[in-house]
């Protein structure tokens, strides 16, 4: 008997084949799998954003708050209405008539023009005028006294 | 020698043109499915699936690990088909994955290990050198056949995973020493010598079955 050699019996091996009913199963199954991947993957694209959105905002978020908050405080607001009581001067009644706007730079004056600016108030009550106080820095005493008092009409 | 080299060489051109052409199609293939066509992929897929899935059981013997190993390899294939380039063949790059996959699941299942085999085609039973074989051995002629599958794929289990590799490229899937060495991450010299060392391994498991 003539024995194979062993580049034949290793052809043997071509001969180890699944059924084509394997194949149609394997089919499925690789579509199934292979969605499931471009699914998966949408998935992680879009988890990926979130946490780089997160992973950015996370340290930026603090001091946007606080910049903010310094804007909420530095930039004047019509919605702003100071709760100081002016006091009721009427001594000087023509000063507020001719001079609306005003900055005044000592607490003296700042007085003053509050003074003036009661007595504006209860003067343009019946044509519709209206006074508010806005001050820089939060205290006329600590910034000198400069307050700024503007008309709203 | 002189006719034998006329008859030879056009018939080389001639398979390498094929080739080309084969190459040619396939990366026509690649760039559709790279552009997000699914179809394009699944064709790439029915191509070589047959060949992928018996790489990857001559690697590792069992057919149930065979299916999920392929499928995975041909998932990895779609993943990552974006950042091919085109500069190997795709079936090489396609072998490179498939045989990395199994190579990695060789090792990671290294000490729970069992072998399952494919059912021989009734093709092999028409080879005369295995009829004659049976015929001479007196015993009914498949459980003779089936004997002989086990004893090569058990041999083939006995050699280390790179001789392994090379031999099943080389003398079941045909590949030349040049793709095997693409394939395997080597030189082609290297590619040839391993093929060769586990050759000697084979004949010495295999020698009642085969001539010396």
């Amino acid at each position: 008997m003539e024995k194979p050699t062993l580049e034949d019996l290793l052809k043997l091996k071509r001969h180890e084949k699944p059924s084509a009913e394997f194949w149609r199963s394997f089919d499925r199954e690789l579509r199934e799998k292979t969605l499931k991947t471009v699914v998966h993957q949408q998935r992680w694209n879009a988890s990926e954003v979130v946490r780089t959105v997160r992973r950015v905002l996370t340290p930026v978020f603090p001091v946007a708050a606080a910049a903010l908050v310094a804007v909420a405080f530095l930039v004047p607001s019509d919605n702003f209405q100071s709760g100081f009581t002016p006091i009721q001067d009427f001594s000087e009644p023509a000063f507020a008539v001719h001079n609306p706007y005003f900055v005044s730079d000592s607490v003296h004056s700042s007085h003053h023009a509050l003074a003036s600016d009661s007595h504006r108030v209860q003067a343009g009550v019946g044509s519709g005028v209206c006074f508010a106080e806005h001050s820089l820095g939060g205290a006329s005493s600590m910034n000198g006294g400069a307050t700024v008092v503007s008309a709203i009409f | 020698m002189g006719l034998l080299q006329s008859v030879t060489k056009p018939t080389q051109a001639a398979s390498a043109q094929v080739a080309s052409a084969d190459s040619d199609a396939d990366w026509l293939l690649v760039q559709r499915a790279q552009a997000g066509e699914m179809a394009a992929f699944n064709v790439l897929v029915k191509k070589y699936r047959e060949r992928l899935y018996s790489v990857i059981y001559n690697l590792t013997a069992n057919r149930e690990d065979t299916a999920d190993l392929t499928q995975d390899a041909f998932v990895k294939a779609f993943q990552s088909i974006g950042r091919f380039q085109g500069r190997s063949a795709f079936f090489t790059w396609l072998y490179r994955i498939g045989v990395n996959t199994a190579l990695s699941h060789l090792k990671k299942n290294r000490f729970r290990r069992f072998l399952s085999f494919e059912t021989l085609q009734e093709s092999a039973l028409k080879e005369d050198v295995f009829t004659a074989m049976a015929d001479d051995s007196g015993a009914d002629k498949s459980l003779f056949m089936n004997e002989l599958q086990e004893r090569l794929n058990e041999s083939l289990q006995k050699l280390s995973h790179k001789h392994r590799t090379a031999v099943v490229l080389f003398e079941i899937e045909g590949l030349s020493h040049q793709e095997i060495g693409e394939i395997m991450g080597c030189s082609e010299g290297t590619a040839r010598s391993r093929v060769h060392y586990a050759k000697q391994q084979l004949q010495g498991l295999l020698k009642d079955y085969i001539q010396r």
